[in-house]
């Protein structure tokens, strides 16, 4: 474990509730991007982002070092986003025969599009957007994600399988045929 | 092969690493979040005077209660007067 971050959370442990600072300065960009992936909406990530460092604060005492504390908040982070994308979900939940013709894209159908790429990770399930994220973005290992998502590392690597296959065919679909 | 090279395109663009927060971004974010941490009191403060309160009185509830023998003296002379102000038969009134 990074020796900065140890000493920082046994400071805080101690009572120095201001060493926590430290520790939000340190992981701030990290965690940040990484509800931003998954969120989608900058807003909503800096909300998430907030609750997570609350959450980390209060489970403090919970900590047992055993993973670095980045891998713990990453825990957190993608527990809290998950939680988020799937309660939105079922808010906007609509049965089918409510749902209108979808109007053509308005962008141009190739990859530089923002609204296409938005389209596509809103097209992944959210297991399979934290997992992506959490390799593609974040650039975590095989033994990181699966203390992050606390699944084998079998799983791990079946799951980012499976969803970059997902998303490709998306892309092939969603896309131009020669924007992928 | 060919899946290869358009998954590494396809990542590079769906997850292109945002720019990093400014000092004053991160300072901000800094300050918000220690805003809201609980306040160091904790929630059961309350708790610990009132325990110990609780116990105190359950103890003493057991303590014998030694009567004052001046006190107790007082109060049977202070009873034998009124009583005997009172004439047989008649409904005890309040002194005017």
């Amino acid at each position: 474990m990074n020796e900065d971050d140890r000493t920082l959370v046994d400071q805080v442990l101690s009572g120095e509730t201001d060493a926590f600072a430290g520790l939000v300065r340190r992981h701030h960009a990290r965690i940040m991007g990484l509800c931003v992936s998954m969120l989608g909406d900058r807003t909503r990530a800096e909300d998430a982002s907030q609750e997570v460092f609350l959450k980390a604060f209060k489970s403090l005492e919970d900590f047992r070092g055993a993973s670095s504390f980045g891998t713990w908040l990453h825990r957190i982070a993608v527990n809290r986003c998950l939680d988020l994308m799937r309660r939105q979900k079922r808010q906007t939940a609509e049965p089918l025969d409510a749902i209108p013709e979808r109007e053509a894209p308005q962008g141009d159908g190739s990859l530089e599009d923002a609204d296409l790429v938005r389209r596509l990770l809103d097209s992944l399930s959210p297991d399979y957007r934290a997992i992506l994220t959490l390799r593609e973005l974040q650039g975590l290992g095989y033994k990181e994600i699966m203390e992050v998502l606390g699944i084998s590392m079998d799983a791990v690597k079946a799951r980012l399988r499976r969803a970059r296959q997902s998303l490709l065919e998306s892309a092939r679909h969603i896309s131009t045929p020669d924007s992928v | 092969m060919d899946e290869f090279k358009q998954w590494r395109r396809l990542s590079r663009v769906l997850f292109r690493r945002p720019d990093p927060p400014t000092r004053t971004e991160t300072e901000f974010f800094v300050s918000r979040v220690m805003q809201r941490l609980p306040s160091e009191e904790p929630a059961f403060r309350w708790f610990a005077p009132a325990l110990a309160f609780s116990f105190a009185a359950f103890a003493l509830s057991f303590v014998p209660v030694r009567r004052d023998p001046f006190l107790q003296d007082a109060q049977e002379a202070e009873l034998a007067e009124w009583v005997s102000l009172q004439e047989p038969g008649l409904p005890i009134t309040e002194e005017e």
